[in-house]
């Protein structure tokens, strides 16, 4: 693969994990609904993988269908207000070791170490949730171009062992979640890219 | 409706009044169960709360199988279900969730990996961070670490140097520019590791708040120990809640929520424990292997998440001092007051679980009468528990093991010691046995009978061995008696002997006899000893100054070892003014000797004075 094929592909996985992140970082506001229904109406016409596709095609249907204030009311009751019945947990560690800041946040963490990756202060979010454990395979990527000596290993790592897990947690908490029809789709959505992280690695 | 399970109930109308009916009930194994005629709220059920969970009231298995196996009439029945309903209202304990403590002291000797494991753990542990050998500003440090063991984890005690007294310091900056060393800092930490002990910055010190030798003690106690950089400090003999790196996942499998029923309960005025080393009953201690019961201040504390309610303790205690508030020994005495207890029944005790199984297998003999009773823990009766339902008038005790357990097949001393009991007084053998439900037929198909021409029908007891010693009596008075039983079985029994000779009446030793075995009789100076209360604990022989005390084991089947016997008797002293007695001719002959072989300069009259006549005495002396 020639740098310039490489570096095309790492801005495209760089841009879908902000499109991912973009999903559960706030509630989205009406210029990120219209964003997200324009980035979905061009996925739609394309083919990348099975579950990706099929995702990509549910979350246009429910931009198009569910209004705004559905979307951010399920944001809402999903990711926000603490006293919901509909409350889903969004740390790796909340889901496999019973509560939020286990022993798998100590794991995530040790993985950083070893990777030189150091949590800046900005974010009052812990390591082993969501949406900072996109944000730092996206950092791996990036140190993956920066140097090629980097190992890539760290990322395989992060994604088999952290970020897949907790995708498939997201995936069952919210299938038995009544309220849970938009971010469901994202979160399959995101299963699909995990995927295409694999066949990627599998690739390169 | 013909096939639906039929449930026996204890109905209990507007006017508070219960009444029985067996009737047939829907039923949906694994939820629910639903009575289809309600005259009135259901108090309790017949039924096995492993089939139907959810069911509107109590359910009671002993009720359901004395109903469908037992072939009680209605009158009957209805007594067994009121005594169910007493025993499941008057059934109370603790029961709480314990969280985690997820604090720990992690030692180190190196900045580096401490940080290292700060940075890891940081937020999932409460960290009380401490570095050993070395200076860092920014943790406590320390040379020299005690390490003790305390019934929550473990106390730390260590000196931390505080060279520079903060409260008096002015920051006034003279110190660090005359260091030749650069020991301090401007955030005022003083690297005692680089320092010479040169002075120069105490002597230049405006406020005299440098001091290089001035140091805290600090004690600290802590669930959880870690120790880094293979620290090896000196630790105690319990290290289970200490931890190294390799073993992290280990420690943090350990802080989970954990659901604490606090069903043994310990009551210190009928214990016999001592609180003096080594002295006293320690049965309960050395039946527990899973080392769940302790000594603390002189109490026997329970650790009840330790506990996995195997049932020793409670069987070996031979006071009742230890009580399983499942069922206690007030319960059980109450149960069977209520229950009916037709002759030359056989009563069987099992488990829930023991007593659904016999019901699911059926396995009973046609000819045999049974007594169904639900007990969570057989293993956790007494030889009192196992003599109360012969002397009503069963004729046999069957104890089901229950099928899943894994410590059935360990044997139980308290049935050996009952059988041996009715072995010497009538000659019958194994009247008390363990039996697999499945197997309740087969063993129970040989003929029995009561072997007593009357029964026991008293209700009165102040502990446990006061009620084992009224049945005992009962039995004695009808069995062959005489016989003196001193194996290992029987020995907390027996009886004191005095030495006369050396006895002062002194009355310390009925101090130490919490179950009152000892008493004293004041107006005759007599030192009693029902010796059936006696539990051979030996507190009194440890208390005695004169050393007049010793034991004497064994259990002797005979009325004599029921009844209250002197063991000596004083001649009583009267206060030469008020004529009342106020100690013993020996005592106060022995002291009268020991003042004359001293040769003390004392008024010996005012000696023969009680202590109100004595002060009036003296009071008259200095007016006169």
């Amino acid at each position: 693969m020639n740098s310039r094929v490489e570096n095309d592909i790492t801005t495209i996985r760089l841009c879908f994990l902000d499109l991912l992140k973009s999903f559960f970082d706030r509630e989205p506001d009406d210029h990120r609904l219209m964003t997200w229904k324009e980035v979905f109406a061009g996925l739609v016409a394309e083919q990348i993988n099975p579950a990706m596709d099929g995702a990509a095609r549910n979350l246009y249907t429910l931009l198009s269908s569910m209004s705004a204030d559905e979307i951010r009311e399920e944001f809402y009751e999903l990711f926000t207000n603490p006293f919901s019945s509909y409350s889903v947990g969004v740390t790796l560690s909340f889901y496999r070791d019973g509560h939020d800041f286990g022993r798998s946040l100590a794991e995530l963490r040790n993985l950083l170490n070893d990777a030189g990756i150091t949590r800046t202060a900005d974010t009052d979010q812990s390591e082993d949730s969501l949406l900072v454990l996109l944000d730092i395979l996206a950092c791996l990527i990036r140190e993956e171009v920066n140097d090629p000596d980097f190992d890539r290993g760290h990322a395989t790592r992060l994604r088999n062992s952290f970020l897949e897990p907790l995708t498939d947690h997201l995936n069952a908490a919210m299938q038995n979640n009544d309220r849970a029809r938009f971010f469901l789709a994202c979160v399959r959505f995101l299963a699909g890219y995990i995927d295409l992280e694999k066949g990627l690695r599998t690739a390169v | 409706m013909e096939n639906s399970f039929a449930s026996c109930l204890l109905f209990c109308d507007d006017a508070g009044l219960h009444s029985l009916t067996r009737t047939q009930a829907a039923i949906s194994p694994g939820s629910s169960l639903t009575i289809a005629r309600q005259p009135g709220r259901v108090s309790i059920a017949g039924g096995f709360p492993a089939v139907t969970p959810d069911a509107p009231g109590p359910l009671s298995p002993a009720l359901q199988l004395n109903s469908d196996l037992a072939g009680f009439s209605s009158e009957e029945l209805h007594r067994i279900a009121t005594a169910e309903l007493a025993r499941l209202d008057s059934t109370t304990f603790k029961s709480y969730t314990r969280e985690p403590d997820n604090r720990v002291c992690v030692l180190g000797r190196n900045r580096i990996t401490l940080t290292a494991f700060l940075e890891t753990y940081g937020g999932i542990l409460v960290i009380e961070p401490l570095l050993l050998h070395r200076s860092a500003p920014e943790y406590p440090c320390t040379e020299e670490i005690r390490i003790e063991k305390i019934p929550t984890g473990y106390r730390l005690r260590y000196l931390t140097r505080t060279p520079i007294d903060r409260d008096q310091c002015t920051y006034c900056g003279a110190c660090g520019p005359v260091c030749p060393e650069d020991c301090l800092n401007p955030d005022l930490f003083l690297d005692l590791h680089r320092c010479t002990f040169c002075n120069r910055c105490v002597k230049v010190c405006p406020t005299g708040a440098i001091d290089l030798h001035r140091a805290g003690e600090i004690a600290q106690d802590v669930p959880a120990l870690i120790l880094l950089d293979d620290l090896q400090p000196d630790l105690p003999d319990d290290r289970t809640g200490i931890f190294t790196p390799e073993r992290m996942n280990e420690y943090l499998a350990t802080l989970i929520p954990i659901q604490v029923e606090e069903t043994v309960s310990w009551n210190r005025s009928l214990c016999q424990h001592d609180p003096r080393p080594d002295q006293g009953c320690s049965l309960c201690l050395e039946a527990c292997t899973r080392r769940a019961l302790s000594t603390e201040n002189g109490a026997i504390r329970i650790d009840h998440i330790t506990c996995v309610e195997c049932g020793a303790c409670l069987a070996t205690c031979p006071t009742g001092a230890l009580q399983y508030a499942r069922f206690n020994d007030r319960q059980f005495l109450d149960w069977f007051q209520t229950a009916p207890m037709p002759e030359g029944t056989t009563v069987v005790l099992g488990s829930a679980h023991a007593l659904h199984t016999l019901w699911w297998k059926k396995s009973i003999h046609d000819d045999c009468r049974y007594l169904f009773v639900e007990h969570p823990n057989v293993r956790a009766l007494n030889c009192m528990h196992l003599l109360l339902p012969l002397a009503r008038g069963a004729c046999r005790i069957v104890l089901l093991q229950d099928p899943d357990s894994e410590n059935q097949e360990n044997p139980l001393p308290q049935v050996d010691t009952a059988n041996t009991i009715l072995q010497e007084l009538f000659g019958l053998s194994n009247r008390i046995f363990c039996s697999a439900p499945g197997k309740l037929g087969e063993a129970t198909a040989q003929p029995a009978s009561c072997p007593l021409p009357e029964l026991y029908d008293e209700d009165c007891s102040r502990n446990r061995r006061e009620k084992l010693g009224a049945i005992l009596r009962h039995l004695i008075r009808q069995g062959q008696n005489g016989a003196r039983l001193t194996s290992r079985l029987f020995a907390d029994f027996g009886t004191v002997l005095c030495d006369e000779g050396r006895c002062t009446h002194c009355g310390a030793c009925l101090n130490g006899c919490r179950i009152r075995a000892l008493n004293a009789d004041e107006a005759t100076l007599a030192l009693r000893i029902l010796p059936i209360q006696c539990v051979q604990c030996g507190v009194c022989v440890a208390i005695c100054p004169e050393e007049a005390l010793s034991l004497h084991p064994g259990l002797h089947l005979d009325t004599s070892f029921l009844e209250e016997r002197e063991l000596t008797r004083a001649e009583p002293v009267a206060c030469l003014s008020c004529g009342k007695p106020f100690g013993t001719r020996k005592s106060f002959e022995r002291i009268m000797g020991l003042i004359r072989e001293k040769d003390v300069q004392v008024n010996v009259s005012l000696l023969e004075y009680c202590d109100n006549c004595r002060v009036v005495k003296i009071f008259e002396e200095q007016q006169q």
